[in-house]
This record gives C-alpha cells, structure tokens and sequence, in this order.
C-alpha cells in the first residue's frame, strides 16, 4: 500500500482567473521595462532582458516565491528610467505600471473567478490613490513656480502638520467612576 | 522491562469505541470482506479545536515593496538631481499612505479540525481550518504529513474579507497510528500587515486496514472448546471423519447403510468435531524499516489486523503480544471488542529501545501453551530471534511471517555494493533455512497482496508445536 507521490499535488491546471490575472502582471512587468527602453545605449541595453527576464520569473517557476524578485525586476525599470531620462508623461505612466505590477504581483495563486474579483476590488483604491497622486506630482513638476521663501514655509509646515497627523495617538486613560 | 495489559496492572483500561461492541451472533457468520460494517471504528469526536492562536505581525511583503522602491525612486532622484523622477515612485508612495495599517489583534482566532476522529487507512478524513478574526485576505496551504494524501481541494485556498475565511480538504491517510495528519498554514494579510499561523488538527486515529485472509492456519491440537474448526477427532461436527460399528445409542440417521449390507453388521458414519482455536499474534516493534506508510511495522501490524478479523469471526479466541521497548500483551479473548483492544495497543509500539523481552514475564493466559502463534518479523533483529527461541522453549505452535519484502538499495557505482547486496541474500537465505529446519514455517507476505496467498504453503497442514 503505497502512498502517492506528493508530486500529484501540484498537478492541478491552473485557474482562468489565475492565468488571467498572471497574463495581466506579465504585461504591465513588461511594459515598464519596455517603455523607457527605446532610448538605452550602450552597455545599459543589457538592463532590457534583465528586467524581462525577472519579470517572467516573478510569474512562474521555482523562484517566484521569492519576494525580491518582482521588486528587482521594478527597480530595474527605475534604473533604466534614471538612465534614459525620459519625458514627464512617460514618466507618469512608467510609475502607474510599476505601482500596477506590485500590486498584482502580490496576487494569490489558484484563486477561484469570485474570489480574484474581489480580490482585485479591494486593490482598486490604492491604484485609484497611485493615479490621484501621479496626476498631481505631474502637474506640480509641469508648472515652473518662482523660488518663494514662503512657498518654502508653507511646504515646510505642511510637512509637519502631515507627521503630527500622521503619528499613532496614545489611548486616553478612562476614567474612574466617582 | 515489561509491562502487561492495562487491566492485568490495575490501571483503567480504555474504553472501546460504541460500534466495536460484540454484535449478534448472526453478525460473525458469512465471508463478509474485511473491515465488516459490523467492525467499523465509531467515528468519534471531530478532532478538539485550538483556542485561540497569538500570532506575531510583520510588515506584509506588499509594504516592504512598495516602501523600497518608493525609497529607491527618492535616493536615485536625490543622487541625480532630477525631480522628474519623483514621478516614477509618487503612484507607489500614496498606495503606501492609502493603505491601512491593519488591526493587529495579538492573538487571532482560528482552528482546523479533522472529522472523522477515527477511521480505517485509505478512507476519506475532511479538514476543515477556519480564521473568525476579521482580516483582510487569508491564504491557507496545507502540508500533509507522511502517508497522507489530499484527494480534493486545492492545496492553497484563499479567502478575502467579506467571505467566510476557511478552506476544505479531504485527505487520505495510507498509514495506521495515532497521528496529526496535516498542518495547515494561515497567511493572514490585514492592512500592512501579516501573521503566520501554524495550525494542527487534532490526533486522528487510522486503524489498519485488515487484508482479506481466511482463518485457515490450525494448531495440530485444538482446544476442548466448542468452534468451527474441524478437530482430528470424532465429534458432532459436519465433515466424515470414519466409519466403526453400531453401538446402542448411536442415530440411525448415520447408518452408512453400503458398509452395513457389505459387512452384515451395522455401521455408523462418524463426524469430526469442531473445536475453536487460541491464536496469539505476536509483532515484532524491534525494527521498522521502509517508506513511510509501507514499512515493516506497517505491513507487520497491517497483517496482524487481518488475522485477527479472520479468527474474531469465527469465533477464536484471538490475543497479542508486543516484542518492543515495552513488552505489552493482551490475553486472548473473543468478539469483535477484542480487534479494537488489539489496535489501540499496536498504536503505541513505534518507538526505539535497546530493551530485551523476556518472554518468561509474559503470563500463561496471555500464550496458553496449545495457541497458535503467528510471529510477524522482518527477522532483522536478534532479541526478535532469541524469542523465537523462547516460544521454542514454551513449544506453541509457530509460524513467522516474514515482512521484510525490500532488499537493501544497492549502489550500482560501488563495485561491492553487488556483492554485499548478494551477501545479504545469503544471510536471510540461510536465517530462512535454519528456521525451516527447526520446524518453523516462515512465510512471506507483502501487504500489497493479500495474506491468503502467503498461507498457501501451509494449506491443509496443522501446524505442530516445535520443541
């Protein structure tokens, strides 16, 4: 009475949605490597199947539990966009495909069709926060602002107010009944 | 050291589950395959829950992704003066702010469990884990132990808020004992946060799955109890067993009228009578060699279960006797009761010791000197070959039955590891040879087949006392 090999387990076909939602990462992995790429030269050519190459392994394969792997692919994108230096617009759009492929990156395997919708529901606020804030970066770093001394304040103070805001509170003590 | 049954010591004995009581007599009769319905283990509590578990956060890896490189985008554009590229990290950084921090709870409530609590190898056991903390997303994986099998149910489940965060497997387990038979891991994700949850269902107990066998192996003496055994002496049974001349009492209905009108004198068929037989089943715990779920001990007290079924039914008197760290017995008894006495004292045997039986402390009630003992051994371990030696001493009549099927893995790039495996051969050969001579009939059995077909060489033979 043998038992059956462990290996039967991990024979299962992939879910749709599974395949769909690692079809969708793949793209947008793929993409923010391959946007800033038309204007590399020289040895940095070599970033292009780098990047690519982690992209497909963060999807699939042995190393795809390991967690670094997506951000590496991600920080490849960076450094090719530091390198190339590209327009404003790309840019924005170079940030949205990384926030969108860290997002979906995270996603659980062999989830049901149900469950990934909802799952990709709950990831919407924080893509609708990403683009909210691309868009505004976008248009502070398009529109030249003379040097103010009070823009300075005023930024300085926003600062501080967003960190005391932002500080975790101390519960207040209750008090005791009289 | 030895140690006798629970009630010989004075120590409660376990109660036996509600269906393994003795069932009506008409139950027993017929060659219902094993396990009978009669026998089946009562399926038991669902295996206890855990209270509630702590678990320790962490910073989930989405934060720490988004973090580096929202990190990464600001160092790059500070080192190279160009605030363009604050756009490529700004998306990563609000998704960052926007996401919540999570509740944290210290210490979350979640349990598996495994139902039913008992049950035969090879069937179906349903685990269910369950997380009622509210978190975000849940995603369990369960890792079998040794011998199990999951049979339905992805292996990763994932559950998100706003569904009932648990996850159903049925599992097979393929190895008798007492044990867990999964661990199911929680990922518990809330806000930026994680916990890991390691959760174990409760001790299942999977009794062997007794192979079909018929209670064909007889002492030559049988005891003066009435059975189902046809006896080498007249009796009231139902098989010939001569013929001798009429005497004032006899039935005519067992006139054999052919021998009457040759002989001119009254003659009378004479019946052989049916006597019950002791059967002391003896496993050797010394060794456990082979693959989880298929090892000697396995295989050893797989057949023991069988032998047991067989005899049980027809109403023998079946007992055990445990070579082990811990010499255990348990004196023979009839019923059904007595299979589940007999599996819940081989569940306790897997354990090392150097300890060596001494057979002499094993009471005459436990190996009543006219039983049947069937010794299941791979023959690896000498203290198991000096018993033999012991019950030689006591003259019962033995039968061994060897459970060692493998032969060692040889090495093919070691030119002597041919020769030693040949050698090996040799030596069980020669061990076999020696038990034969002594008039001990080992035979061989695999559990992948049925102990019918290892009986065959002692087919219509009685088994005699070896001295």
């Amino acid at each position: 009475m043998n038992a059956p090999s462990r290996g039967a387990l991990s024979a299962r076909p992939p879910r749709l949605a599974d395949v769909i939602i690692r079809a969708v990462t793949g793209c947008l992995g793929a993409g923010m490597v391959l946007l800033p790429a038309g204007q590399l030269t020289g040895r940095s050519w070599a970033l292009l199947p780098i990047g690519l190459a982690l992209v497909a392994v963060s999807l699939a394969g042995p190393l795809a539990r390991w967690r670094m792997v997506g951000t590496l692919a991600a920080g490849t994108a960076v450094i090719e966009s530091a390198l190339t230096r590209p327009d404003l617009a790309v840019l924005a759009w170079e940030g949205l495909l990384i926030l969108g492929y860290l997002l979906l990156v995270d996603a659980p395997r062999a989830m049901p069709g149900t469950v990934t919708a909802h799952w990709l529901w709950r990831q919407l606020p924080l893509a609708a926060w990403g683009v909210f804030t691309a868009a505004i970066v976008l248009v502070v770093l398009a529109v030249r602002v003379p040097v103010s001394a009070w823009l300075l304040v005023a930024g300085a103070g926003a600062a501080v107010a967003a960190v005391v805001i932002a500080l975790p509170r101390r519960p207040g003590q209750p008090r005791e009944p009289s | 050291m030895t140690e006798g049954p629970p009630a010989a010591r004075g120590e409660p004995t376990v109660p036996a589950p509600a269906a393994a009581a003795d069932p009506a007599p008409g139950a027993l009769a017929g060659p219902a395959p094993v396990p009978a319905a009669t026998q089946r283990p009562a399926p038991g509590p669902v295996a206890a829950a855990q209270p509630p578990v702590p678990a320790t956060w962490q910073a989930a890896p989405r934060l720490r992704r988004l973090a580096t490189i929202g990190v990464a985008v600001v160092l790059v554009a500070i080192l190279t003066r160009h605030a363009d590229l604050l756009l490529l990290g700004a998306p990563a950084l609000a998704a960052l702010a926007a996401a919540r921090r999570g509740s944290r709870h210290e210490a979350l409530d979640a349990a598996v469990t495994a139902a039913p609590a008992r049950c035969f190898e090879g069937e179906d056991v349903e685990i269910v884990a369950t997380v009622a903390a509210p978190v975000d997303e849940v995603k369990f994986r369960i890792e079998p132990g040794p011998a199990v099998t999951v049979i339905d149910g992805p292996v990763t489940q994932v559950a998100v808020a706003g569904e009932p965060a648990s996850a159903r497997w049925v599992v097979q387990p393929h190895a008798w004992g007492r044990h867990h038979l999964c661990t199911v891991t929680a990922m518990c994700t809330d806000g930026m946060g994680q916990a890991s949850l390691t959760l174990r269902p409760g001790r299942v107990e999977v009794f062997p799955h007794p192979p079909a066998v018929r209670a064909s192996m007889l002492p030559a003496d049988l005891l003066r109890r009435i059975g189902e055994h046809t006896a080498a002496a007249p009796g009231a049974g139902i098989e010939f067993f001569g013929i001798r001349g009429y005497q004032p009492g006899d039935r005519l209905r067992d006139l054999n009228w052919a021998v009457t009108s040759r002989l001119g004198q009254p003659h009378v068929n004479q019946r052989a009578a049916l006597r019950a037989a002791d059967l002391v089943i003896m496993i050797d715990a010394f060794s456990d060699v082979g693959p989880p779920g298929d090892t000697t001990l396995d295989v050893a007290v797989r057949g023991a279960a069988g032998l047991a079924t067989a005899y049980l039914r027809t109403g023998d008197r079946v007992g055990v006797v445990v070579l082990g760290g811990v010499l255990k017995w348990l004196a023979p008894a009839p019923g059904n009761r007595q299979f589940f006495r007999i599996v819940e004292m081989a569940f306790g045997v897997r354990f090392p010791s150097e300890a060596n039986p001494d057979l002499d402390r094993v009471p005459r009630t436990a190996l009543p000197p006219r039983a049947l003992v069937v010794l299941f051994s791979p023959l690896l371990d000498r203290r198991a070959l000096s018993a033999v030696t012991d019950l030689r001493q006591r003259g019962v009549s033995l039968v061994i039955v060897d459970v060692l099927t493998r032969e060692p893995p040889g090495e093919p790039r070691l030119p002597l590891s041919q020769l030693a495996v040949r050698l090996w051969r040799l030596d069980r050969g020669a061990l076999r040879s020696s038990l034969a001579g002594l008039g001990v009939p080992v035979l061989s059995w695999d559990s992948g087949t049925g102990l019918e077909g290892a009986q065959a060489p002692l087919r219509g033979r009685r088994i005699r006392a070896v001295r």
